[in-house]
């Protein structure tokens, strides 16, 4: 579960990147977070991942105040950020190796989630090479392998689907689906509408920096009461009007 | 020429590291320099009295022209030493040029551009190596507004020579090398080869030097006066008597003369160098990126040799090393000096035989007790000078760049991921000074215990100019950039903390040599001093850290 009370986020003190946030993400679901870009989704992310720090407010994930037990905190979500860009010069199974060592993972069972996670994602083949010769979609399947080494219970996703291709974006939907369903938590940013209404328990719409509705698909539509598209209502929701 | 202005003025901003941002660091920054300053106030106006000493003595016999001379000459073999290490660094190895190969530019555009701004980081060489001597002259000689005119376009171009001619011998390097399979491993290859080869040069034109200038014909010319000794800078760099005559005699036809043909030779020099770059330059730059890879299967016998369970220190330094050694910017920067410092010793000594009668006396010298403080107490300068030299804890955190943020969100604290960019740079400085020793042990043959005790008491130096160079990163992180090269070269940390690095190695000798009679007693005390600094200024550190990395925002 992750839980975000009155969280608010200034840059230079003045522009508010987020403004009193509330949301709280139970387990056992599915949690999209919508919203157009520069809408705060990725600095929400940022905060909630402790990478940086709200101004006011708190944040707990699973119950443990990501500022004050920080490390502990840490260890109960995976992450996998917008760009994956990163431990480029090291091969895949470096980086799978330093990722399971940072979260102390044993050798028996990083040999087993390597193998579940590489054969899923048909990476076995890459993982002697760097990642500096990985494609796009390919290093975002890495960095998503480094993320669930430790198994953790909740999934922290920002664009996950960004350069995947359909099949490995099929996958790790269902992955997502599989995970929720065991009882934890999955959080990801989106902004193709379509991903987040097939697949999302519940969503929430966030623009310049206020929640605008957080619920499911059926009381959204209810709330504006027309049959209108999940595009449409996002448009109308986010528009400047 | 309208696209090679534009693209230049765009390269120049990117890497302008400009004072804007928010207040607090803009104050940090400008402290920093403040400090600086003042710490080299006395040394600069040293300086500054040295120069017009030896412009008075050297006025008596009127060879006073030979201080601009030797300085002009050595800012060109300076320019065209490091120049190798430069041009290869910005022409190559920085990834920008990725994001330009698509653009319509011709290659000398590119090449005119990127080398514009590498002739501008020379600015800041020729600023410290040839502006005081500028000064001094023309003040002393009452220089007339020529000679300051003539200064003036001296310093803008003087570096160009040296620079095109390093830039054209990486150029035909990397030609060479940017082909096969293993481009990433080759490249390097191809840079060190290229230093080897700039090192072999410059000993080479040294010799020349030598040959030539038999005491009776230095003495002859020295007689003669009117600045006759000005020739005896082309055996520096050839060409630079040029360029000094041209300012010497810059009140008369014939300074403008040698002003005019030094401008002409350094213009034809561009325009051969831009020639053969629109032929060469994409040769070596396309594909440069391109990394090998097999796609082979990894089987699970494989997996379970390449999976083994470390401790988050070791599993962050061993990642912190194998980075340093594979990016071939880090390499050629941070790793490659390592191992180079023992081979600056020995190329001389193999070049030139005479210089192992010299070694055979080191060794007597070695060999005897009342000269075993000194040498321990100068190793123990040399080893912090050489530790600071290398950058890796300076650069440890701008490295991170924008991916600085994953420290944040890895359950590791910053302790123990700061003291593993920490033990980086310890172990590869202490490999740099376990390989001097080596090379000292096979050379001058030292008693055994020498070697050793100068390694442990080099230890806590090591460590002291380590954590100095992390906390000056630490509050001056140069975190935006788009290639690496700004992470490493175009980063002022670096030399910040190689100045540190070189007052105290010189605090340190002086107090050696001083002493003499203590040096060995001073040596071990110095030690224990930086073992308790040490640990104080770590504790400090990591202290310090927390908050300090908790308000980066990237």
């Amino acid at each position: 579960m992750i839980e975000l009370i009155n969280v608010t986020k200034s840059y230079n003190g003045k522009t508010k990147a987020v403004d009193n946030l509330n949301l709280i993400i139970p387990d056992g679901e599915i949690f999209g977070f919508l919203g157009p870009n520069g809408a705060g989704k990725t600095t929400t992310i940022k905060m909630i991942t402790g990478i940086i720090n709200p101004v006011s407010g708190s944040i707990s994930i699973n119950g443990i105040d990501i500022r004050k037990d920080s490390i502990k905190a840490k260890k109960q979500f995976g992450f996998v950020p917008d760009n994956p860009d990163m431990f480029l010069r090291l091969k895949g199974i470096e980086y799978l190796n330093f990722m399971a060592d940072i979260y102390d993972v044993g050798s028996t069972e990083r040999i087993d989630v390597i193998k579940k996670l590489s054969e899923r994602f048909e990476m076995i083949n890459a993982l002697k090479d760097q990642i500096q010769s990985y494609s796009h979609g390919m290093r975002q399947k890495i960095v998503i392998m480094g993320a669930l080494m430790h198994n953790p219970s909740i999934w922290i996703l920002d664009e996950p689907m960004t350069g995947l291709d359909p099949k490995s974006s099929y996958i790790l939907k269902e992955m997502m689906r599989e995970h929720a369903d065991k009882g934890n938590t999955v959080f990801f940013s989106t902004h193709i509408l379509e991903v987040a209404e097939k697949i999302c328990d519940r969503f929430a719409i966030i623009n310049k920096g206020n929640i605008l509705f957080c619920g499911t698909f059926e009381e959204l539509k209810e709330q504006f009461k027309e049959d209108k598209s999940l595009e449409n209502i996002f448009l109308e929701m986010t528009g400047d009007e | 020429m309208n696209k090679y202005i534009a693209l230049t003025k765009i390269l120049l901003k990117n890497s302008s590291n400009s004072l804007n941002g928010d207040k607090r660091k803009r104050t940090k920054t400008i402290a920093l320099w403040v400090v600086l300053a003042a710490a080299f106030a006395p040394t600069i106006v040293l300086l500054f009295k040295f120069i017009s000493k030896a412009y008075d003595v050297l006025f008596q016999v009127s060879q006073q022209g030979l201080i601009l001379a030797l300085g002009i000459s050595f800012v060109c073999i300076f320019v065209f030493f490091f120049g190798i290490f430069y041009s290869q660094n910005v022409l190559y190895f920085a990834n920008d040029i990725e994001s330009l190969l698509p653009l319509p530019f011709k290659q000398s555009h590119i090449l005119g551009a990127k080398f514009t701004v590498a002739l501008f980081y020379e600015y800041f060489t020729e600023a410290i190596l040839l502006l005081p001597l500028f000064i001094v002259y023309g003040a002393k000689s009452n220089g007339t507004f020529l000679y300051y005119f003539y200064g003036l376009i001296l310093f803008l171009i003087l570096p160009i020579i040296p620079l095109s001619i390093a830039s054209f011998i990486i150029m035909i390097i990397m030609s060479f090398t940017n082909v096969g399979k293993h481009k990433d491993k080759l490249k390097i290859l191809g840079g060190i080869a290229a230093m080897l080869l700039a090192v072999s040069i410059n000993i080479w034109m040294q010799k020349i030097g030598m040959s030539t200038s038999n005491p009776e014909e230095m003495l002859r010319m020295l007689r003669s006066g009117n600045n006759s000794l000005i020739l005896v800078s082309n055996k520096i760099f050839p060409g630079s008597s040029i360029a000094a005559k041209a300012l010497v005699l810059s009140s008369s036809f014939q300074g403008f003369i040698n002003m005019l043909l030094f401008l002409g030779i350094t213009v034809a020099i561009i325009l051969i160098f831009l020639a053969f770059g629109e032929k060469l330059y994409f040769k070596g730059v396309v594909g440069i990126s391109e990394i090998s890879s097999k796609r082979k299967e990894l089987t699970v016998k494989e997996l379970k040799k390449s999976v083994s369970q470390n401790s988050s220190i070791k599993a962050l330094t061993i990642k912190e090393l194998k980075i340093l050694f594979r990016t071939p910017i880090y390499f050629m920067n941070c790793i490659l000096m390592n191992f180079l410092w023992p081979v600056f010793i020995l190329i001389p000594i193999f070049t030139q035989p005479e210089m192992m009668n010299n070694i055979e006396e080191v060794s007597i010298l070695a060999r005897d007790p009342k000269f075993i403080g000194l040498i321990i107490g100068i190793s123990l300068a040399a080893s912090l000078f050489l530790s600071s030299s290398n950058g890796i804890t300076s650069t440890a955190i701008s490295r991170e760049g924008k991916n600085l943020f994953i420290i944040k969100y890895i359950p590791v604290s910053y302790t123990i991921q700061l003291t593993a960019k920490l033990l980086s740079g310890i172990i590869m400085s202490t490999i740099s000074i376990v390989m001097m020793l080596l090379v000292a042990v096979i050379l001058i043959k030292p008693p055994v215990y020498l070697p050793i005790i100068i390694l442990f008491l080099s230890l806590p130096a090591i460590v002291f100019i380590s954590i100095v160079g992390i906390l000056i990163d630490l509050n001056f992180p140069k975190l935006n950039w788009d290639n690496e090269v700004k992470a490493v070269k175009q980063n002022f940390n670096v030399v910040i903390t190689l100045l540190i690095g070189v007052i105290i190695a010189a605090v340190i000798g002086f107090l050696v040599v001083k002493f003499e009679d203590y040096s060995f007693i001073i040596s071990i005390a110095l030690s224990l001093t930086l073992l308790i600094i040490d640990f104080v200024l770590y504790k400090f550190t990591m202290i310090k850290s927390v908050d300090i990395i908790n308000e980066i925002e990237i």
